[in-house]
Protein backbone atom coordinates (compact mmCIF):
# COMPACT_ATOMS: atom_id res chain seq x y z
CA UNK A 1 0.00 0.00 0.00
CA UNK A 2 1.39 3.41 -0.93
CA UNK A 3 0.97 6.38 1.37
CA UNK A 4 1.09 9.77 -0.35
CA UNK A 5 1.24 13.00 1.65
CA UNK A 6 1.00 16.21 -0.34
CA UNK A 7 0.38 19.88 0.30
CA UNK A 8 -3.13 21.09 -0.66
CA UNK A 9 -3.54 23.67 -3.41
CA UNK A 10 -3.95 27.25 -2.09
CA UNK A 11 -7.51 27.66 -0.88
CA UNK A 12 -8.11 23.92 -1.01
CA UNK A 13 -9.50 22.30 2.13
CA UNK A 14 -7.34 19.68 3.85
CA UNK A 15 -8.73 16.23 3.19
CA UNK A 16 -7.87 12.58 3.43
CA UNK A 17 -8.88 10.29 0.57
CA UNK A 18 -8.72 6.54 1.09
CA UNK A 19 -8.54 4.39 -2.06
CA UNK A 20 -9.20 0.78 -1.12
CA UNK A 21 -10.66 -2.24 -2.87
CA UNK A 22 -11.57 -3.91 0.45
CA UNK A 23 -12.10 -2.17 3.77
CA UNK A 24 -9.94 -4.00 6.31
CA UNK A 25 -10.05 -3.68 10.10
CA UNK A 26 -6.74 -1.83 10.07
CA UNK A 27 -8.00 0.78 7.60
CA UNK A 28 -11.30 1.11 9.46
CA UNK A 29 -9.39 1.72 12.69
CA UNK A 30 -7.18 4.31 11.03
CA UNK A 31 -10.26 6.14 9.72
CA UNK A 32 -11.90 5.96 13.13
CA UNK A 33 -8.78 7.38 14.69
CA UNK A 34 -8.75 10.30 12.28
CA UNK A 35 -12.44 11.00 12.82
CA UNK A 36 -12.15 10.88 16.62
CA UNK A 37 -11.55 14.11 18.43
CA UNK A 38 -8.15 14.81 19.99
CA UNK A 39 -9.54 16.11 23.24
CA UNK A 40 -12.58 16.34 25.45
CA UNK A 41 -13.88 19.16 27.62
CA UNK A 42 -14.06 18.12 31.26
CA UNK A 43 -14.60 19.92 34.54
CA UNK A 44 -12.66 19.99 37.77
CA UNK A 45 -14.30 21.96 40.59
CA UNK A 46 -16.51 23.65 37.99
CA UNK A 47 -13.45 24.79 36.06
CA UNK A 48 -13.41 23.70 32.41
CA UNK A 49 -10.33 21.86 31.19
CA UNK A 50 -9.30 20.39 27.87
CA UNK A 51 -8.24 16.78 28.39
CA UNK A 52 -6.41 14.94 25.59
CA UNK A 53 -8.36 11.85 24.62
CA UNK A 54 -5.25 9.68 24.85
CA UNK A 55 -5.02 10.60 28.55
CA UNK A 56 -8.45 9.12 29.29
CA UNK A 57 -8.39 5.68 30.90
CA UNK A 58 -12.13 5.16 31.23
CA UNK A 59 -15.41 6.99 31.70
CA UNK A 60 -17.90 5.88 34.33
CA UNK A 61 -21.50 6.84 34.83
CA UNK A 62 -22.67 7.15 38.44
CA UNK A 63 -26.13 8.51 39.30
CA UNK A 64 -26.50 9.65 35.69
CA UNK A 65 -23.34 11.74 35.92
CA UNK A 66 -20.28 10.93 33.82
CA UNK A 67 -16.85 10.84 35.45
CA UNK A 68 -13.73 10.83 33.28
CA UNK A 69 -10.78 8.95 34.77
CA UNK A 70 -7.23 9.87 33.75
CA UNK A 71 -4.16 8.14 35.17
CA UNK A 72 -4.45 9.68 38.62
CA UNK A 73 -7.16 12.34 38.40
CA UNK A 74 -10.93 12.22 37.99
CA UNK A 75 -12.96 14.83 36.15
CA UNK A 76 -16.64 15.48 35.56
CA UNK A 77 -18.22 15.71 32.16
CA UNK A 78 -21.48 17.42 31.36
CA UNK A 79 -22.25 14.89 28.67
CA UNK A 80 -24.02 11.57 29.17
CA UNK A 81 -22.02 8.35 28.90
CA UNK A 82 -23.58 7.36 25.57
CA UNK A 83 -22.79 10.81 24.14
CA UNK A 84 -19.16 10.52 25.22
CA UNK A 85 -19.03 7.03 23.76
CA UNK A 86 -20.33 8.35 20.41
CA UNK A 87 -17.87 11.24 20.40
CA UNK A 88 -14.80 9.24 21.37
CA UNK A 89 -15.53 6.13 19.29
CA UNK A 90 -12.40 4.36 17.96
CA UNK A 91 -10.42 2.90 20.83
CA UNK A 92 -13.18 3.41 23.40
CA UNK A 93 -15.33 0.37 24.01
CA UNK A 94 -18.26 -0.23 26.33
CA UNK A 95 -17.12 -2.46 29.22
CA UNK A 96 -20.40 -2.47 31.11
CA UNK A 97 -23.60 -0.45 31.35
CA UNK A 98 -21.72 2.13 33.42
CA UNK A 99 -18.22 2.11 31.95
CA UNK A 100 -16.58 2.96 28.63
CA UNK A 101 -12.89 2.02 28.60
CA UNK A 102 -9.94 3.12 26.46
CA UNK A 103 -8.66 -0.14 25.02
CA UNK A 104 -5.13 1.31 24.72
CA UNK A 105 -5.03 1.76 28.48
CA UNK A 106 -5.78 -1.90 29.22
CA UNK A 107 -2.64 -3.64 30.43
CA UNK A 108 -4.09 -7.17 30.58
CA UNK A 109 -7.32 -9.13 30.99
CA UNK A 110 -8.17 -12.22 33.03
CA UNK A 111 -11.32 -14.35 33.28
CA UNK A 112 -13.60 -13.39 36.14
CA UNK A 113 -16.02 -16.31 35.81
CA UNK A 114 -19.52 -16.24 34.37
CA UNK A 115 -18.25 -14.99 31.00
CA UNK A 116 -16.88 -11.77 32.46
CA UNK A 117 -13.32 -10.46 32.38
CA UNK A 118 -11.21 -8.44 34.79
CA UNK A 119 -9.31 -5.73 32.91
CA UNK A 120 -6.22 -4.36 34.64
CA UNK A 121 -5.45 -0.87 33.40
CA UNK A 122 -2.00 0.63 32.97
CA UNK A 123 -2.38 2.65 36.19
CA UNK A 124 -3.14 -0.53 38.18
CA UNK A 125 -6.88 -0.02 38.44
CA UNK A 126 -9.16 -2.97 37.71
CA UNK A 127 -12.53 -2.86 36.03
CA UNK A 128 -14.98 -5.58 35.08
CA UNK A 129 -15.92 -6.21 31.47
CA UNK A 130 -19.46 -7.60 31.46
CA UNK A 131 -20.32 -10.74 29.55
CA UNK A 132 -22.43 -8.92 26.98
CA UNK A 133 -19.55 -6.62 26.03
CA UNK A 134 -16.75 -9.19 25.88
CA UNK A 135 -17.59 -10.03 22.27
CA UNK A 136 -17.00 -6.40 21.24
CA UNK A 137 -13.57 -6.56 22.86
CA UNK A 138 -12.74 -9.79 21.04
CA UNK A 139 -13.98 -8.28 17.76
CA UNK A 140 -11.78 -5.24 18.35
CA UNK A 141 -8.77 -7.54 18.25
CA UNK A 142 -10.06 -9.65 15.39
CA UNK A 143 -10.72 -12.71 17.56
CA UNK B 1 1.62 -35.32 31.92
CA UNK B 2 1.58 -31.79 33.25
CA UNK B 3 -0.81 -28.99 32.42
CA UNK B 4 0.67 -26.09 30.52
CA UNK B 5 1.77 -23.31 32.80
CA UNK B 6 -0.97 -21.01 31.49
CA UNK B 7 -3.74 -23.34 32.64
CA UNK B 8 -2.16 -24.68 35.80
CA UNK B 9 -4.50 -24.29 38.74
CA UNK B 10 -7.45 -23.78 36.39
CA UNK B 11 -9.32 -26.91 37.50
CA UNK B 12 -8.52 -26.31 41.15
CA UNK B 13 -9.81 -22.77 40.95
CA UNK B 14 -12.97 -23.98 39.20
CA UNK B 15 -13.52 -26.51 41.99
CA UNK B 16 -12.90 -24.17 44.89
CA UNK B 17 -14.36 -21.05 43.42
CA UNK B 18 -17.73 -20.39 41.86
CA UNK B 19 -18.67 -24.08 41.61
CA UNK B 20 -19.72 -24.38 45.25
CA UNK B 21 -21.94 -21.37 44.88
CA UNK B 22 -23.85 -23.14 42.09
CA UNK B 23 -23.85 -26.35 44.10
CA UNK B 24 -25.56 -24.52 46.94
CA UNK B 25 -28.09 -22.92 44.63
CA UNK B 26 -28.96 -26.30 43.12
CA UNK B 27 -29.23 -27.84 46.59
CA UNK B 28 -31.64 -25.12 47.64
CA UNK B 29 -33.75 -25.56 44.51
CA UNK B 30 -33.85 -29.35 44.98
CA UNK B 31 -34.76 -29.04 48.64
CA UNK B 32 -37.52 -26.53 48.00
CA UNK B 33 -38.86 -28.59 45.07
CA UNK B 34 -38.74 -31.76 47.14
CA UNK B 35 -40.49 -30.02 50.01
CA UNK B 36 -43.33 -28.95 47.74
CA UNK B 37 -43.61 -32.40 46.11
CA UNK B 38 -43.42 -34.13 49.51
CA UNK B 39 -46.21 -31.92 50.85
CA UNK B 40 -48.41 -32.66 47.86
CA UNK B 41 -47.70 -36.35 47.28
CA UNK B 42 -46.22 -37.55 50.57
CA UNK B 43 -43.25 -39.05 48.65
CA UNK B 44 -39.67 -39.15 49.96
CA UNK B 45 -37.58 -38.93 46.85
CA UNK B 46 -34.64 -36.94 48.10
CA UNK B 47 -35.21 -35.89 51.66
CA UNK B 48 -36.02 -37.86 54.74
CA UNK B 49 -37.43 -34.66 56.19
CA UNK B 50 -41.11 -34.23 55.63
CA UNK B 51 -41.78 -32.14 58.66
CA UNK B 52 -41.74 -28.45 57.96
CA UNK B 53 -39.26 -27.53 60.67
CA UNK B 54 -36.67 -30.06 59.47
CA UNK B 55 -37.23 -28.91 55.89
CA UNK B 56 -36.63 -25.28 56.88
CA UNK B 57 -33.49 -26.21 58.84
CA UNK B 58 -32.00 -28.03 55.86
CA UNK B 59 -32.97 -25.19 53.52
CA UNK B 60 -31.24 -22.73 55.85
CA UNK B 61 -28.01 -24.72 55.73
CA UNK B 62 -28.16 -24.74 51.96
CA UNK B 63 -28.85 -21.00 51.73
CA UNK B 64 -26.14 -19.93 54.21
CA UNK B 65 -23.22 -20.52 51.80
CA UNK B 66 -24.98 -18.33 49.22
CA UNK B 67 -25.33 -15.60 51.82
CA UNK B 68 -21.68 -16.00 52.74
CA UNK B 69 -20.71 -15.49 49.10
CA UNK B 70 -23.06 -12.54 48.78
CA UNK B 71 -21.82 -10.64 51.83
CA UNK B 72 -18.28 -11.80 52.45
CA UNK B 73 -16.41 -11.69 49.14
CA UNK B 74 -12.79 -10.96 49.81
CA UNK B 75 -9.50 -10.75 47.96
CA UNK B 76 -7.38 -11.60 51.00
CA UNK B 77 -6.03 -15.16 50.84
CA UNK B 78 -6.75 -16.08 54.49
CA UNK B 79 -10.29 -14.73 54.33
CA UNK B 80 -10.79 -16.53 51.06
CA UNK B 81 -9.69 -19.85 52.61
CA UNK B 82 -12.03 -19.33 55.58
CA UNK B 83 -14.83 -18.32 53.23
CA UNK B 84 -14.43 -21.38 51.04
CA UNK B 85 -14.01 -23.68 54.07
CA UNK B 86 -17.25 -22.47 55.64
CA UNK B 87 -19.00 -22.79 52.30
CA UNK B 88 -17.88 -26.39 51.90
CA UNK B 89 -19.04 -27.27 55.44
CA UNK B 90 -22.46 -25.69 55.04
CA UNK B 91 -22.95 -27.01 51.53
CA UNK B 92 -22.27 -30.60 52.60
CA UNK B 93 -24.67 -30.56 55.59
CA UNK B 94 -27.80 -31.18 53.48
CA UNK B 95 -26.21 -34.42 52.27
CA UNK B 96 -26.56 -35.76 55.82
CA UNK B 97 -30.34 -35.47 55.56
CA UNK B 98 -30.62 -37.23 52.24
CA UNK B 99 -31.10 -40.82 51.22
CA UNK B 100 -28.76 -42.56 48.75
CA UNK B 101 -30.79 -41.43 45.74
CA UNK B 102 -30.58 -37.83 46.84
CA UNK B 103 -26.86 -38.01 47.48
CA UNK B 104 -26.20 -39.66 44.14
CA UNK B 105 -28.31 -37.00 42.40
CA UNK B 106 -26.49 -34.15 44.05
CA UNK B 107 -23.05 -35.58 43.45
CA UNK B 108 -23.97 -36.10 39.79
CA UNK B 109 -25.05 -32.47 39.56
CA UNK B 110 -21.76 -31.52 41.21
CA UNK B 111 -19.67 -33.27 38.57
CA UNK B 112 -21.79 -31.90 35.74
CA UNK B 113 -21.30 -28.38 37.05
CA UNK B 114 -17.56 -28.88 37.49
CA UNK B 115 -17.35 -30.10 33.87
CA UNK B 116 -19.46 -27.26 32.47
CA UNK B 117 -17.86 -24.58 34.56
CA UNK B 118 -14.35 -25.94 34.04
CA UNK B 119 -14.83 -25.99 30.27
CA UNK B 120 -16.29 -22.48 30.31
CA UNK B 121 -13.36 -21.19 32.36
CA UNK B 122 -10.89 -22.96 30.03
CA UNK B 123 -12.32 -21.26 26.92
CA UNK B 124 -12.35 -17.89 28.67
CA UNK B 125 -8.75 -18.34 29.76
CA UNK B 126 -7.74 -19.10 26.16
CA UNK B 127 -9.57 -15.99 24.95
CA UNK B 128 -7.84 -13.89 27.63
CA UNK B 129 -4.43 -15.17 26.52
CA UNK B 130 -5.16 -14.21 22.89
CA UNK B 131 -6.43 -10.77 23.92
CA UNK B 132 -3.35 -10.20 26.08
CA UNK B 133 -1.09 -11.05 23.12
CA UNK B 134 -2.91 -8.44 21.01
CA UNK B 135 -2.67 -5.91 23.84
CA UNK B 136 1.08 -6.52 24.09
CA UNK B 137 1.41 -5.86 20.33
CA UNK B 138 -0.62 -2.68 20.71
CA UNK B 139 1.60 -1.45 23.54
CA UNK B 140 4.73 -2.22 21.52
CA UNK B 141 3.36 -0.21 18.57
CA UNK B 142 2.56 2.72 20.85
CA UNK B 143 5.97 2.63 22.52
CA UNK B 144 7.67 2.50 19.11
CA UNK B 145 5.60 5.50 17.89
CA UNK B 146 6.48 7.39 21.07
CA UNK B 147 10.19 6.73 20.55
CA UNK B 148 9.97 7.82 16.87
CA UNK B 149 8.25 11.07 17.84
CA UNK B 150 10.87 11.77 20.49
CA UNK B 151 13.67 11.16 18.01
CA UNK B 152 12.13 13.53 15.45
Amino acid sequence: MRIIIQDPEPGEEESIIVNVKTMTDKIARAINLIKSPDDLTVYENDQALILPVNAIFYVESVDQKAFVYAEKAVYRSRLKLYEIEDILGGDFLRASKQIVVNVRKIQSVAPAGGGRFFATLRNGEKIIISRQFVSALKERFGL
Amino acid sequence: MRLRKDYRGLILRALLGQMFKYFCIITTILIITNGIIARITGSEWILYAQDLHRFLLVALFAVLPILIYAFFESDGIILRIIHIGLTIVFALVPLLFMNDTGRATLITFLFIFVAIYGYGYYTEKRAAIEINKKLAELHLEEDATHIDKNET
